[in-house]
């Protein structure tokens, strides 16, 4: 007689579309995955111990680099959790600029998840073109902020420093010519039959199971549930400014494609009323060198990054550094599920459900 | 070279073998794709339109090691990442070499930590170290120009 | 010792007895949170109140006998609807007895509150998971074991999650040195990966005390030393912890 057995491959960590080191033991009957077990810690650097040893000013550049492709964001809420412990207030301009450049941040976040999305798919050409996009935000990040991918945006009570000159004409002149850039993108993906086969019905969650399994973001947008902390807990400037949230009810790859499209364009919309209602006066509010926070003093503070639902957890102990920083990382929180979205697809599947996730392993694995 | 000189027309060149093998090996460098961290995003896209790395010879990207000649460390290097680092080493054919992008593979980056291995060229022989955090994609691109310069030193039929 | 700052998305709660300030400002503590008195309605003996954190949400210290109780009603009950755990921690508080705590934030997406949880833990007992609750703690219990060695049980499959399976010691608890146990494990590394092609090590792999010095990580692990929790006041000392 006969026997079949399940294989089990290993989708090792060294591999062009695990969007960096992830590794995935799948069990395999034929090319039908029977279970999918993620292997992650292959980044883990040790940075919430690390911030704990260094003060509140020097933690931010670690907060870059746990979500690199939205470092923006990621300073962001890192910083006013800082400032919700220590009461510090943050200057009106600042809290524009700041929206603009988490919007700017988010654009670009989402543009390399699309080209990268769409090249492991096989669709080489929007690698292209969304980096070329990229890169001309990149270009705003590098004037105003000093760098390109890791930026340390943000410090506690506003920004370092002011936008340069022309800064915001030149935004301005960007955000008028991007929607028909994601015109072009849609033109491309949104009605070709090759990409909807390839990503409607792949990697289905419900909406209970995915509030049960934490899920957030687009991710959990694309599944009906309009959960959007931007909105219902406001930060920054976001309830200064009119969008929209981007919902889908279909649950699947293409929903989260079609709702991260549909941020762009609402991203958009921010960064022009955020940068036309630009109020003058100082970059920052009155906050001083060295950070004491007194002892005792704990918050949970969420934004919304690209990914989803990011959150600072910060103990202050009365000196200059936190007793305990957690960082509550929505790949993380995200990457938990891929062992349901997974299940009865075929391999070529899992791609396309790693990249609809859009994880970052220095998120993941912190 | 002083026998031969001015003995033939000009539509011929010469030179030594070593230079022409040189000269073929540096101009068609095929990286394998090995981003790790941060840096790798910069990887990505000093190969695309703006800052092209294909000018250079070196856009071929084999996902597998079997096929790649050139290893570009990009991130950081954990202690748990580091055996298949060498794995991957190993599994390269002559003549190979390897760029350390970045300061965490250099030298441990901002983490001195309990998981970072403080440097990768502590398990493979690394030529060409490009510092920044996350370098520049221009300073990717010189550090492959180096590697080229490096390359053009080699010998092969001269020991 | 927790603090009270109601700050943005704070419920205040009803003007009760201090409602004229600067008369009897230290009078009567102000009310408790809505989510808080419910709290305790339903479970007064298991559940002491620690106040809020620095945004106004409500904090709430249960023992662990009543946890699973405690987190099972907050998920069902119809008025507060916890449907969604967004964090699960656990805090080293190193001299303290129980020397941990395990904090659990919840949220509710229909109701838009807040509420943290936190259970005391002592070193070697453990806490009953909550993976049955909301299945997204599986990863967030599996990261506290790892990096604190707080177990929890029940678990369906408690290791570790980003160290090596082999690794030993909790990284995150305070009386662990930065750059790991010793630096004979980056050492050891080194010898690990000796032969093949690439033989930089030399000999026998024993360093002397000078190299082991050059292949220090860094500076920072010789001056960072555990820190007592909760200082009252400033530490006056110049222990620098910058490099």
């Amino acid at each position: 007689m006969l026997k079949t057995r399940d294989m089990e491959l290993n989708m090792g960590p060294q591999h062009p579309s695990t969007h960096g080191v992830l590794r995935l033991v799948l069990t395999l009957d034929g090319e039908t995955i029977v279970d999918c077990k993620p292997v992650i810690g292959y980044l883990h650097r040790g940075t919430e111990k690390l911030c704990e040893t260094r003060n509140y000013y020097k933690n931010v550049p670690f907060t870059d680099r746990t979500d690199y492709l939205a470092a923006p964001n990621n300073n962001l809420g890192y910083v006013e959790t800082v400032e919700k412990i220590g009461g510090y207030e943050v200057s009106e301009r600042a809290l524009y600029v700041r929206t603009a450049i988490c919007e700017l941040s988010r654009i670009a976040s989402h543009l390399i998840w699309l080209g990268t999305h769409a090249l492991d798919i096989g669709a080489q050409t929007m690698l292209m073109w969304t980096i070329r996009e990229r890169e001309v935000i990149l270009d705003f990040f590098e004037a105003a902020l000093g760098d390109r991918l890791t930026t340390t945006a943000f410090r506690p009570g506003g920004l370092r420093r002011d936008l340069p000159d022309g800064w915001v004409k030149a935004v301005l002149g960007f955000c008028k010519t991007f929607p028909d850039r994601v015109d072009e993108y849609e033109a491309l993906l949104t009605k070709n039959r090759i990409w909807i086969d390839r990503t409607v019905g792949v990697g289905v969650i419900s909406a209970e199971d995915a509030i049960d399994m934490g899920l957030s973001g687009p991710l959990l947008r694309a599944s009906g549930v309009p959960y959007d902390i931007r909105k219902v807990m406001p930060y920054a400037a976001y309830d200064k400014v009119d969008f929209e949230i981007a919902t889908s009810n279909d649950c699947d790859s293409y929903a989260r494609y079609e709702v991260r499209l549909k941020e762009m364009r609402e991203s958009v919309k921010i960064v022009e009323q955020c940068l036309e209602r630009l109020p003058e006066g100082p970059i920052s509010g009155k906050v001083p060198r060295m950070l004491k926070i007194e002892a005792g003093a704990e918050a949970y503070h969420v934004i919304e990054s690209p990914r989803g639902e990011l959150g600072y957890y910060i103990i202050a102990d009365g000196s200059d550094t936190p007793y305990k920083c957690k960082i509550r990382a929505p790949s993380f929180v995200n990457l938990q599920a891929i062992t349901q979205m997974v299940k009865g697809l075929l391999v070529a599947d899992v791609v396309t459900v790693i990249g609809s996730i859009d994880i970052v392993l220095g998120d993941v694995d912190r | 070279m002083g026998l031969a000189e001015n003995k033939f027309e000009e539509n011929i060149l010469t030179t030594t073998v070593d230079g022409v093998i040189s000269w073929a090996r540096k101009s068609a460098i095929w990286p394998m794709t090995f981003g790790l961290a941060c840096c790798a995003i910069e990887m990505i896209v000093t190969t695309c339109s703006r800052f092209d790395m294909a000018r250079y010879g070196a856009e071929v990207f084999r996902a597998t090691p079997r096929q790649a000649d050139l290893m570009i460390v990009a991130g950081t290097v954990t202690l748990k990442m580091a055996p298949i680092i060498k794995r991957l080493y190993d599994q390269m054919p002559d003549p190979k070499w390897v760029i350390s992008m970045g300061s965490c593979s250099t030298c441990g980056g901002p983490y001195p930590t309990y998981s970072v291995l403080q440097g990768v060229d502590r398990i493979v022989p690394v030529d060409v170290s490009v510092p920044g955090c996350p370098p520049r994609p221009e300073a990717l691109l010189y550090g492959v120009l180096r590697l080229q310069d490096k390359i053009d030193e080699m010998h092969v039929l001269r020991k | 010792m927790a603090d009270e700052k109601p700050e943005n998305g704070a419920e205040t709660p009803p003007a009760g007895a201090a409602s004229t300030p600067s008369e009897n400002e230290a009078a009567a503590p102000p009310p408790p949170h809505p989510l808080v008195s419910a709290l305790l309605a339903r479970f007064p003996s298991a559940v002491q109140e620690e106040g809020a954190d620095a945004g106004g949400d409500p904090i709430v210290r249960v023992g662990a006998g009543d946890l699973l109780e405690v987190l099972g009603w907050l998920r069902d009950d119809a008025a507060t609807r916890f449907d969604y755990l967004a964090d699960l921690t656990a805090i080293d508080w190193t001299e303290r007895s129980p020397r941990f705590d395990v904090v659990y934030h919840l949220y509710s997406i229909a109701k838009n509150h807040r509420l943290t949880v936190k259970v005391g833990c002592a070193d070697g007992e453990g806490v009953p998971t909550v993976s049955d609750i909301w299945g997204t703690a599986n990863w967030h219990e599996r990261e506290a074991y790892d990096l604190y060695g707080v177990e929890f049980l029940g678990h369906p499959e408690l290791e570790r999650i980003f160290l090596p399976e082999d690794w030993e010691g909790f990284p995150l608890r305070k009386d662990y040195p930065l750059e790991g146990p010793n630096l004979e494990l980056l050492t050891r590394q080194q010898a690990a990966f000796r032969g093949g092609r690439f033989d930089r090590i030399r000999g026998d792999y024993e360093m002397t005390e000078k190299e082991r010095e050059l292949a220090s990580p860094g500076i920072v692990g010789a001056l960072w030393t555990p820190k007592p929790p909760a200082a009252a006041e400033p530490e006056t000392s110049d222990e620098s912890n910058e490099s």
